[in-house]
């Protein structure tokens, strides 16, 4: 605290530099050193060192003037000099802190019409105006507000500085049930494991995890009334479901080839519109591959073609193919078709290719898609 | 003391540290006492000669035993015979 108190002194003489000098090899701090006159320096030391600034100055021959203060030592030594209006200071300090212990206002907000059953409550229970507020305890308060008026939505109690404020907030009783399209339930349309039902209308009867068969029940048209009674309504909701999707394709793991004999023969002939000359015989194999040419002898005007057929024997065998391409083709083939299933791949969770092997011929790749998917359908009663 | 000291060279030869903020004050540390003052011109003592810090309005802000803060409209700072 001791760098709080300055003392303002003004130092007159002939060479105050030295002087100066000499209160720096004291110890003596100064602060605000300016030059007034030729011969006079205004500056600023720690009130505790005045004292002794005095002395050092005096002893050499200086003159040392206390000068008033300034800042916020000048306000307070105003306030010493105005003794009235420092005790009227602490007097509004003390009245304000005191009224900060009352309630001065009681405010009631979004009561509606209920207004003054709610203001008749406050009155009943002593909330007023000029009370402490530390005997306001706003949790009690809110429970007995929600216990004497049970229409209400929801209520708030609470201080705002010396105000008690109540906000009432009515309920909306709930509309009738209504079930237009008459009353029925929600069914699976397919089968599946249930990820989330959202019920809109009616009685959840399902739960998420469940497997569920096509057509099984997942809410019920049925609610319970105010009354107690059970209701028959629409049922509404979302049942959002992993399903799967799948396509099968087979494919025969053998095929037939012609394999050449090395045999081979060529038949010639004339074709007419009307005759045909073979200057050749047919020839005599079991299967053959045949190749024709044909060349126009006679023009547009004359129709008449040389036709040379070369036959190739050959033998029909059946081999095996190759596994891996049979399957490629198979799972590729699969997989378009689901493509076209499952309609861009919306929702799609994973999707995978099965194979397996019918009579050891033919290869079947079965390609699974697994979705998220609403199954929820209504169904009529 | 030393070369190979951590210490930095002000500290290590006692030559004045001077720090100026702008046109508006100078910091002087380890000066050795005031030579002159006027309001236009401040000189002190230091290990390196005379400093002298030229200007308008000067004022010592703070004066103490190891440090002077002066303040004021700045125009030159000198040591010895060089300009800074």
């Amino acid at each position: 605290m001791k760098g709080m108190l300055w003392t303002r002194c003004l130092i007159e003489g002939r060479n105050a530099e030295k002087l100066l000098n000499v209160f720096r090899e004291e110890g003596i701090t100064l602060r605000r050193v300016h030059r007034t006159e030729q011969r006079s320096i205004d500056c600023v030391c720690d009130r505790a060192d005045f004292e002794r600034l005095a002395e050092i100055a005096g002893g050499k021959g200086f003159a040392v003037k206390q000068l008033p203060a300034f800042g916020a030592r000048k306000t307070l030594q105003g306030l010493r000099r105005r003794k009235g209006l420092l005790v009227g200071l602490m007097v509004f300090a003390a009245l304000l802190f005191t009224s900060m212990r009352f309630v001065w206002v009681v405010r009631i907000e979004d009561a509606g019409m209920y207004v003054g059953e709610v203001r008749s409550f406050l009155l009943e229970k002593d909330i007023k105006v000029g009370m402490m507020r530390s005997k306001v305890d706003v949790i009690a308060l809110k429970e007995a507000l929600e216990w004497r008026l049970p229409k209400v939505a929801w209520v708030q109690v609470e201080q705002r500085g010396v105000e008690v404020v109540v906000r009432w907030v009515e309920g909306v009783e709930t509309p009738d049930v209504i079930t237009p399209g008459g009353e029925g339930d929600v069914v699976a349309d397919r089968d599946g494991i249930l990820v989330r039902l959202t019920t809109y209308a009616g009685t959840p009867v399902a739960k998420a995890g469940d497997l569920i068969k096509k057509g099984q029940v997942l809410i019920k048209g049925e609610e319970r009334s105010k009354e107690g009674e059970l209701v028959p309504v629409k049922a509404r909701g979302e049942a959002i479901a992993r399903v799967w999707l799948s396509t099968k394709v087979e494919l025969p793991l053998m095929e037939t080839v012609s394999v050449p004999t090395g045999n081979t023969a060529l038949r010639r002939m004339l074709v007419t519109p009307v005759y045909t000359l073979y200057l050749d015989a047919e020839p005599m194999f079991l299967t053959s591959d045949c190749d024709v040419r044909i060349t126009t002898v006679g023009g547009v005007w004359l129709p008449i073609t040389y036709r040379e057929e070369w036959y190739e024997e050959v033998a029909i065998e059946t081999q095996q193919r190759d596994i891996e391409q049979v399957k490629q083709e198979a799972a590729k083939a699969a997989g378009a078709q689901l493509a076209e299933k499952t309609f861009l791949n919306q929702d799609l969770v994973d999707k995978w290719i099965d194979f397996s092997m019918i009579d050891g011929d033919t290869i079947c790749a079965t390609a699974t898609a697994e979705m998220l998917r609403d199954i929820a359908r209504f169904v009529k009663r | 003391m030393h070369a190979w000291t951590f210490a930095p060279p002000e500290v290590r030869r006692d030559i004045p540290r001077v720090v100026l903020c702008g046109r508006e004050e100078v910091l002087v540390e380890q000066h050795e006492g005031l030579f002159s003052y006027e309001t236009r011109c401040i000189r002190a003592r230091t290990k390196s000669g005379l400093l002298t810090v030229t200007g308008e309005g000067l004022i010592i802000a703070h004066f103490g035993a190891q440090d002077m803060l002066i303040r004021g409209t700045i125009t030159a700072v000198q040591i010895g015979d060089e300009t800074i």
